[in-house]
């Protein structure tokens, strides 16, 4: 079954545990633009700064030329590092078209660093977020006015779908009364299975046109209505008749 | 730009690393968020496992309320919820694997024993649209690759705690209203799992072990109970004749019996504290009025008896209270048998339980004993026409004490004669003033505290009567004693 496949255990490929790794937070405007990065190109330049009186680094951070210039995105960022305050581990997922099944995972490396990418406040970057603000406030729908009329549908007697329920109607002819035995065999068969029936599926299961159900008296006998006042009827065994069938 | 101080150690050291974002990656990454309480590195890791939690059973069994077939079941009903599902247009989310969490198995590199951590994965749900995580990992030329991370997942581990089998449980169950320290249950469980698998180096430190590490001495008790835990039941009935008896712990201090004291001499500090069935002393018949008994052995006796007394005389004798000039010590007494009541009150129950059958018993023992002059000059047969008297009560309490106490004291303190006649001016007067029975008597004098024993009055009252010798009536059953006033 597809649906437990993916259950099975798998070992952690632990060959890899002593790499390091940066966890970096980026805001949406890079995801998307180096998400959208076609080619295995550089993004941007790391540029490490180590001061003789600190003890940590400053990093920033320069976008590339060409992707600053076609999404006018900031191109200076500051890496704001933060405190790791539980052991992260960085996991190598499945296959990224999500292919159900096993796969082998393996364990990538430790996170040291954890950071967070940050662009330089300038004019270029305020603009940026009002009209990112002010796409999102706009709705999704919009009303606009239209030329021509909508359709308008006609009620119609003759359906096209419609017509092969009504041939296999007719071959099926008419329901003809047969031999309470033979019908009440029937009806036992089915009342093996399930408890609880509509009269309409007893009809179609025995194939007898439903005036005689009324009619007979020893199936009105045989046969209690389940709830007498909810929507659907449903009937089943009377219990005087499922002892001495049994029997 | 140039000063006096060198400029080398000014400058700060600029490195630059391009980053690339590779594309094509056929690789998700994901996070696993350990606490640090935990203590997880990630280099002692040996070799691990992970596999995805199994929840089909639960995520189907949420649907399964109603029978598919037979009994219960209807015709189509499935067909029916279907179609009225699309009809709403609910949806149901289908069972996935890959969102079911991780349960994580690691063997550590230190730890000898495969003593595997386990760990569960639940994925967190909250990262936005706003953020997005990249790991950035140094390739072999210097430049960081950027890998976007798409799921996190906070481990948390797993503890299994060991549990008692059946057997064992039962075992415990029994003991449950004695066992004081719940932590060392286990901790012997385990000590003796210990030494069971260390029994081929022949360490016998078991016992001394479990003696060693007894927290206190009602462990030491409870483990010495154990194995007279069989002996109880047969010997509670014949327990209940004991008077000794007593409810709660504090009371098995105050036994001394002959046969305990003999144990105790071998050097086991324990037995002391046990409850009352003793293989020594199982099914023997005790007598209290042994040579060997000693005084405090015989205080308790009296201790207990005139409990006991107590007891009875608060349930038979309240009609006193109202008309004595006693009143005032009659309740003092009766506070103090209040509280002995408490202790007592089980006991008594116990002994209505047997009084019925001893009654029945004894008064056949009894009747060749009724042919017997009434006027016998011992003190001890006095003692027998007494009870016999009180016997005849349909009091129940009181016979049935009595009859616990085989042939009643052998030495009975002798009658002082400087008493005697004290005692007999005082029942004379009881039985002017009023018809009173024997109980009734024995009661006031013992209010009296006159520093004799139940028993010995008991023979006082005895031999007073038969001096006196009262008009006797029967009223409801009982023998009223009632002396005509000379006067008239």
């Amino acid at each position: 079954m597809s649906k437990t496949s993916g259950h099975g255990e798998r070992t952690l490929d632990v060959s890899n545990v002593g790499q390091e790794v940066w966890l970096v937070k980026v805001p949406k405007f890079i995801r998307e633009s180096w998400s959208a990065n076609s080619g295995d190109h550089e993004v941007g330049r790391l540029r490490v700064v180590k001061h003789p009186g600190q003890r940590a680094p400053t990093i920033t951070f320069s976008m590339n030329e060409a992707l600053v210039a076609a999404n006018k995105l900031p191109r200076e960022h500051k890496f704001i590092s933060h405190d790791i305050k539980q052991c992260l581990g960085k996991l190598e997922g499945g296959p990224a078209d999500g292919a159900a099944g096993q796969y082998n995972i393996s364990f990538e490396g430790q996170v040291v660093r954890k950071y967070e990418c940050q662009p330089v406040m300038d004019d270029n970057y305020l603009k940026l977020k009002l009209e990112t603000k002010r796409a999102a406030a706009t709705p999704a729908r919009q009303a606009i006015a239209i030329e021509r009329p909508a359709n308008v549908y006609k009620p119609k007697s003759f359906h096209p779908h419609k017509v092969a329920q009504e041939r296999q109607k007719e071959s099926e002819g008419k329901k003809a009364r047969e031999d309470k035995d033979k019908v009440l065999e029937v009806l036992f068969n089915a009342f093996e299975k399930h408890q609880y029936y509509n009269i309409k599926d007893l009809q179609k299961i025995t194939r007898q046109p439903i005036v005689s159900w009324r009619c007979v008296p020893i199936l009105t006998r045989l046969l209690n209505i389940r709830k007498k006042h909810s929507v659907v009827l449903l009937v089943h065994l009377n219990f005087n008749f499922k002892v001495s069938y049994w029997l | 730009m140039s000063s006096h101080i060198n400029q080398a150690q000014l400058l700060p050291k600029v490195t630059e690393y391009t980053v690339r974002v590779p594309k094509n990656v056929k690789k998700k990454y994901h996070m696993m968020r350990f606490h640090n309480a935990n203590g997880v590195n990630f280099k002692n890791w040996n070799t691990a496992k992970m596999e995805r939690e199994n929840n089909y059973k639960e995520f189907k069994s949420l649907d399964d309320d109603q029978p598919k077939y037979g009994a219960g079941s209807e015709f189509g009903r499935e067909q029916r919820d279907e179609a009225r599902r699309k009809r709403y247009g609910i949806n149901i989310k289908k069972y996935k694997a890959d969102d079911q969490p991780w349960l994580l198995t690691v063997k550590d590199k230190n730890s000898g024993v495969a003593t595997d951590k386990k760990f569960k994965g639940i994925r967190e749900g909250g990262v936005s649209d706003n953020v997005a995580w990249y790991v950035f990992v140094q390739a072999k030329d210097g430049a960081f690759e950027a890998y976007p991370v798409e799921e996190w997942y906070n481990f948390q581990p797993i503890h299994r705690y060991k549990s008692l089998n059946a057997e064992e449980a039962e075992k415990e169950f029994e003991r449950r209203d004695k066992i004081m320290n719940y932590f060392s249950v286990m901790y012997q469980k385990k000590r003796n799992e210990d030494d069971e698998a260390d029994a081929e180096e022949g360490s016998k430190k078991k016992a001394s072990a479990s003696k060693a590490f007894q927290l206190s001495e009602m462990d030491d008790w409870m483990s010495d109970q154990d194995s007279d835990d069989d002996g109880d039941e047969d010997a509670e009935e014949k327990l209940e004749k004991k008077p000794k008896k007593k409810g709660g712990k504090p009371s098995k201090f105050v036994k001394k019996h002959g046969g305990k004291r003999r144990r105790r001499e071998d050097g086991e500090s324990g037995t002391d504290c046990e409850e009352e069935s003793d293989e020594y002393d199982e099914g023997a018949e005790h007598e209290y009025v042994s040579e060997d008994s000693s005084d405090p052995e015989h205080e308790d006796d009296e201790k207990v008896t005139k409990e006991m007394a107590g007891v009875e005389d608060d349930t038979a004798m309240k009609k006193l209270l109202n008309s004595d000039d006693e009143d005032d010590e009659n309740e003092e007494n009766k506070d103090e048998d209040k509280e002995d009541q408490d202790e007592n009150d089980d006991e008594k129950n116990k002994k209505k339980k047997d009084s019925s059958s001893d009654l029945s018993d004894s008064s056949d023992d009894e009747k060749p004993k009724n042919k017997d002059p009434k006027k016998g000059d011992s003190a001890p047969r006095n003692a027998d026409i007494l009870k016999r008297k009180i016997a005849e009560n349909p009091d129940g309490l009181m016979p049935a004490s009595k009859k616990q106490r085989p042939e009643g004291p052998v030495t009975p303190a002798p009658v002082l004669p400087s008493d005697s006649g004290m005692f007999e001016d005082q029942i004379r007067r009881y039985l002017v003033r009023k018809p009173m029975t024997t109980t009734e008597i024995l009661q006031k004098l013992k209010s009296k505290k006159t520093g004799h024993g139940s028993e010995q009055l008991v023979d006082i009252i005895a031999v007073m009567l038969k001096k006196i010798n009262p008009q006797k009536q029967r009223v409801k059953g009982k023998m009223y004693l009632s002396l005509k006033s000379l006067n008239g």
